[in-house]
């Protein structure tokens, strides 16, 4: 496949995966692999005190992968200010996903927090990949303050719905200046096939996997569909038409048409 | 001579603790059994990496914050 440059950082795979929800680290670790991503993204939560050891993500090695931490939980700009920050102090490199979302129910981010946590954060020096509604005004305005990418959500979190915001999305894409990361709500290969065709430039998942049955059988299911997707858009989608347009020659038939 | 220890409470994680007060972040992760390599630790909304955590001397009443990287999308 064509690379993919986010901040002038070279990353090898289109699709980048999250680690949660697996069912165990060893599950969660064999659909990293099988994916195929550089990109990992992870959370950053309080060391449970009466169960101390470190249980999820020992298994993955950090020079293998891009580990992109993520702001989840953050409610406004400041609660993903202070995460990010942490987050750069344990993962020693200085990209963040940013994620803003207040309500828990949807889990939508919030676009006016998102974008005054994205100007603090660049200011800062992150490499800032923000996690946001499908709305191509905020994509414009968040690259104007200087983040790395723009990740439209397909759909809500976890809700395996593919893209619903498609049209938006397409818009974005349109309009973009920097990587569009189609991030949540896809919910089998065929979705992030759609948004590559698209000219998504990657997409993130990570429910899909975790919940399968096989979740490395299924991260190799994205991984193909991905890049099924990123080869039909390079090679240019035919156009939707209204009427037929016959495939096989329209002369030379067995029966002549009468005059 | 008997030495005797003083306590102070501090907050950990949102838990309330009571711990001697001669203490500082690397005594409080080995307390704690949690290994320093594998997390951030903030007190009162300070953050220190692990080459400070020897130098860092808690006191009564800080709020300490011990996070790690946890599987997430």
């Amino acid at each position: 496949m064509d690379s993919l440059i986010i901040a002038e950082r070279k990353i090898k795979s289109r699709l980048f995966v999250g680690t949660g929800k697996f069912s165990s680290p060893q599950a969660m670790l064999a659909a990293v692999k099988a994916s195929g991503a550089e990109v990992v993204t992870v959370a950053l939560r309080r060391v449970d005190l009466n169960s101390p050891q470190d249980p999820t993500l020992s298994v993955l090695q950090p020079k293998e992968y891009l580990i992109l931490p993520n702001t989840s939980g953050a409610r406004d700009a400041e609660e993903a200010v202070r995460v990010a920050k942490l987050a750069r102090t344990l993962s020693k490199i200085n990209w963040v996903k940013l994620e803003v979302t207040p309500d828990p129910r949807y889990l939508l981010p919030d676009p006016i927090e998102t974008l005054k946590a994205a100007e603090v954060l660049v200011k800062d020096g992150f490499v800032v990949l923000p996690y946001i509604n499908a709305d191509p005004i905020l994509a414009k305005r968040l690259e104007e303050v200087g983040t790395a990418t723009v990740m439209p959500l397909g759909a809500p979190i976890g809700t395996n719905q593919g893209l619903r915001t498609r049209d938006n999305i397409r818009i974005i894409i349109e309009q973009a200046g920097v990587p569009v990361v189609v991030d949540a709500g896809m919910g089998a290969p065929s979705h992030a096939a759609e948004a590559m065709e698209m000219g998504a430039d990657a997409v993130l998942v990570n429910t899909a996997l975790a919940v399968a049955c096989h979740p490395d059988k299924m991260a190799a299911a994205f991984k193909q569909g991905v890049e099924a997707g990123r080869l039909a858009y390079l090679a240019g989608v035919a156009e939707p038409k209204e009427v037929a347009e016959a495939s096989s020659p329209l002369t030379g038939f067995l029966t002549p048409t009468e005059n | 001579m008997e030495m005797k220890v003083i306590f102070m409470i501090i907050t950990v994680n949102g838990e309330k603790k009571e711990v001697a007060e001669v203490l500082n972040i690397k005594d409080l992760l080995d307390l704690l059994e949690v290994d320093a390599d594998t997390v951030v630790v903030e007190r009162n909304r300070d953050i220190y990496s692990s080459g400070e955590y020897s130098d860092v001397r808690l006191q009564a009443n800080d709020e300490v914050e011990i996070v790690r990287f946890m599987g997430g999308g």
